[in-house]
């Protein structure tokens, strides 16, 4: 049994030792200054070696949890309990819910899957499986040397669902630590540190009260290191401002944070420009997924995605714009039926020049921006101490 | 143990040329006027129910060989580099599927030869309530009637096959036949069948280049054969050119040979679905729409989707024009059946229809798109004496 297969259970022991100690910021651990370096599994690197890089994705995962979400009805229970194939793949992809393919585990699939990227130019991965979705420092680490790919580890807490028990106690201050640590010390004692606060579950419709303390202990543990933040989601609508006001308000800038998952800003260009007029870098991604969990039916596809962002680029918001696939599901592994870690440079980035998008601003998205943000900003006390 | 209804003999193709005689009654003697041809023999338009009028369940539309006029005849562009070519000669398994599905040609993709996995695929259909399917694999393209009746049998839902003649590379070359063979052809599949098993309708016709002497000759035809026969015409366009100019051209093309447009049904309709004034000039023209591309993954290159075509058929139908809308799924790779990923036979049932009602489709406007416009389009004419 490898290294990696122990690591989770250790690294939950550990989370819950933490998190039962009274904490302060008397108890952080000295701070290092990375500022304008990337962090990465193998350590600090010059943001200028990372090149083209997907900041959105997931290597190792496993949210098969919540047990709450599982199907009712008799053979959609049975499905979901099948190890992804062939034969129940068109399921899957239409939206019927397979545990299996909610996990991402296997190290030489992730090797095989991510040197096709490295291949087409590809050099780093931005991997935001954070606390209790499966993170891997160990296997994040040999995939790093394994592929000479660069990769930067995420730190914090996702959404409610994953949540561990006990969580909704925890203090602004403690999950500062937690976060902290994470990301100057390392995970669960491996040493391999986190390079970005993220992703940060906040879903916010409307912001409820764990979530505003995690954005604000993000916040904060983004100000202490200088690490970079990406929220999964960060408030639907106008909750984006609140939680975007409270990052402000301990002191960040908000050129450090990403916004996953606005998609929807290709659509509605009127909300996006808002956003963007934050200074905040918006994220287009779970691009290239075939169906699941809305199947291949749905209002909007990648096409009035790129519409949407080649719009954007032609107004000069190509600087806050980054991409990725978010692959946290089997089928969207070549292995699988689906495009893999390819599909931006082999399909989305052609689409996307075929709709006007100059070479300079898809290198600004692929290169600058990821290497702007990925470097760190000089660490700093927090605001009002 | 089967065997296939007796109805061939007493109509021999000279007979089934000359309109108005023999076209009006089967071997068997009853009237088809009025009704529906299966590969079972003759239904009545009401047993239908739910009907894909556009689906393939047994194909062969690999290429015949790899020469240079081959592919360019088949409109498909040769693969070339490595990967391609790799991706093109090995047999389609799940990690080819992403490619497969964002456009890369592959050899085995293009077969669709087992009959059980048709059968398969054709009973999940039925459990979602399907029950009539047409058949459209024209001969030369591995049609196989006697497969398609043990199918019908085997699945309990109804198929219905076409007449139809298969395009350059896989057809005749050049011009090809005149247009009275390529009739005599027609009505011979509607008339005689193959083994006692009749064509019910006029297609799948795939037009290559309405103005090409070969296509003229195919529409004329057809219409000819529509006439004769009362069946109605599935037409494919191009689907290469400016998609108004195409359908137009094909249009003009069977009213001037004497077809009855309301007896036409217009293939790729959704290259237009995002432009309602032209799908409703065409519309009254008086033939259907149909929408048979459906079911298919949309990426980055998807010009529009099965959504687009959702607004429009719930616009067409506010604005009265239900009655001139067909969906159909065009199943004709193996990367569409459930088998490999893809939506199957069962997509618009399982999926499209629930999706529809979201949308806003009344259970009307349903029933109008999935039962009584194919019940109408399938349900043969009385045949007409050919002024021409
Ligand atoms: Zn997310």
């Amino acid at each position: 049994m490898s290294p990696s297969r122990l690591f989770p259970t250790l690294a939950i022991g550990l989370l819950l030792a933490t998190l039962g100690a009274p904490a302060g910021a008397a108890d952080l651990p000295p701070i290092p200054d990375l500022t304008g370096r990337a962090l990465t599994v193998r350590g600090p690197v010059d943001p200028a070696a990372l090149g083209p890089t997907l900041m959105h994705e997931h290597l190792f995962i496993d949210f098969k949890a919540p047990r709450s979400q599982r199907p009712e009805a008799a053979t959609d229970a049975e499905l979901s309990l099948q190890p992804l194939r062939l034969d129940n793949l068109a399921a899957v992809r239409a939206g019927h819910w397979c545990a299996d393919n909610d996990f991402l585990g296997s190290f030489d699939d992730a090797v095989a899957e991510t040197l096709a990227y490295k291949e087409l130019g590809g050099g780093t991965i931005v991997e935001q499986s954070c606390i209790l979705l499966g993170r891997d420092p160990i296997a994040l680490f040999r995939l790093s040397n394994a592929t000479d790919l660069h990769v930067v580890m995420g730190a914090g807490w996702y959404q409610k669902a994953y949540h561990p028990p006990g969580f909704a106690a925890t203090t602004v201050e403690e999950m500062t630590e937690v976060m902290v640590r994470d990301v100057v010390e390392g995970v669960g004692g491996t040493g391999i540190r986190a390079g970005i606060l993220g992703e940060i579950g906040i879903n916010g419709r409307p912001l409820i009260d764990i979530e505003l303390r995690m954005v604000r202990a993000t916040a904060r543990a983004a100000r202490l290191t200088g690490a970079p933040i990406s929220f999964h989601v960060g408030g639907v609508g106008e909750e984006k401002f609140t939680v975007l006001g409270i990052v402000a308000e301990e002191g960040v800038d908000l050129g450090r944070v990403v916004m996953s998952h606005s998609n929807g800003m290709a659509l509605d260009l009127e909300f996006g420009r808002r956003v963007l007029a934050t200074g905040v870098t918006i994220e287009f991604d779970w691009l290239g997924a075939p169906g699941s969990p809305g199947g291949f039916l749905g209002s909007y596809t990648d096409r009035d995605i790129a519409i949407g962002i080649a719009q954007l680029v032609r107004e000069g918001y190509a600087r806050q714009i980054v991409l990725g696939h978010d692959i946290c599901n089997k089928l969207q592994l070549r292995k699988y039926g689906g495009l893999g870690y390819t599909y931006i440079h082999e399909y989305f980035l052609p689409a996307l020049r075929e709709l006007g998008v100059s070479e300079a601003d898809i290198h600004t998205m692929m290169v600058e921006n990821p290497a702007r943000i990925l470097a760190f900003a000089p660490p700093q006390e927090l605001v009002g101490r | 143990m089967r065997h296939l209804p007796l109805r061939i003999g007493l109509l021999l193709l000279g007979i089934a040329i000359l309109p108005g005689a023999g076209p009006a009654r089967s071997a068997a003697g009853g009237e088809r006027a009025g009704q529906v041809m299966t590969v079972t023999g003759l239904v009545s338009p009401a047993s239908l129910g739910l009907t894909l009028p556009h689906e393939h369940l047994l194909i062969d539309s690999r290429l015949p060989d790899e020469a240079e006029d081959t592919w360019a005849l088949s409109g498909r562009r040769r693969p070339t580099g490595e990967r391609a070519l790799a991706i093109y000669r090995a047999p389609l398994a799940m990690d080819l599927l992403g490619p497969v599905a964002l456009g890369s040609d592959n050899r085995d993709n293009w077969l669709l030869d087992s009959e059980e996995t048709a059968r398969r695929e054709l009973a999940e259909f039925r459990s979602f309530g399907g029950r009539t399917l047409v058949e459209l694999t024209p001969r030369g393209l591995g049609r196989d009637l006697a497969a398609l009746h043990r199918l019908a049998v085997a699945t309990g839902v109804q198929i219905v096959a076409g007449a139809g003649v298969a395009p350059s590379p896989w057809g005749a070359a050049g011009h090809g036949p005149d247009a009275a063979a390529l009739t005599r052809e027609l009505l011979a599949d509607l008339l005689t069948g193959e083994g006692g098993v009749c064509a019910g309708v006029i297609g799948e016709l795939r037009v290559l280049d309405p103005a090409s002497e070969r296509d003229r000759r195919l529409l004329m035809a057809a219409a000819r054969a529509s006439r004769a026969s009362g069946a109605a015409i599935v037409v494919t366009p191009p689907g290469r050119g400016d998609p108004g100019a195409e359908a137009t051209a094909i249009l003009d093309l069977l009213a001037a040979a004497g077809a009855d447009l309301r007896r036409v049904a217009l293939g790729r309709a959704e290259r237009l679905a995002k432009d309602l004034p032209r799908l409703t000039a065409l519309l009254a023209r008086g033939p259907y729409l149909l929408f048979d591309a459906l079911g298919e993954w949309p990426h980055v290159n998807t010009l529009v989707s099965d959504h687009d075509v959702a607004v429009a058929l719930r616009e067409l139908s506010r604005a009265g024009h239900g009655a001139q809308l067909l969906v159909s799924q065009g199943v004709a790779a193996k990367i569409r059946l459930k088998a490999y990923g893809g939506g199957g036979y069962a997509f618009i049932p399982e999926q499209y229809r629930p999706y529809l009602r979201k949308l806003g489709l009344t259970e009307g406007e349903l029933q109008a798109l999935l039962v009584t416009n194919p019940q109408r389009l399938l349900t043969l004419a009385a045949p007409q004496g050919d002024a021409r």
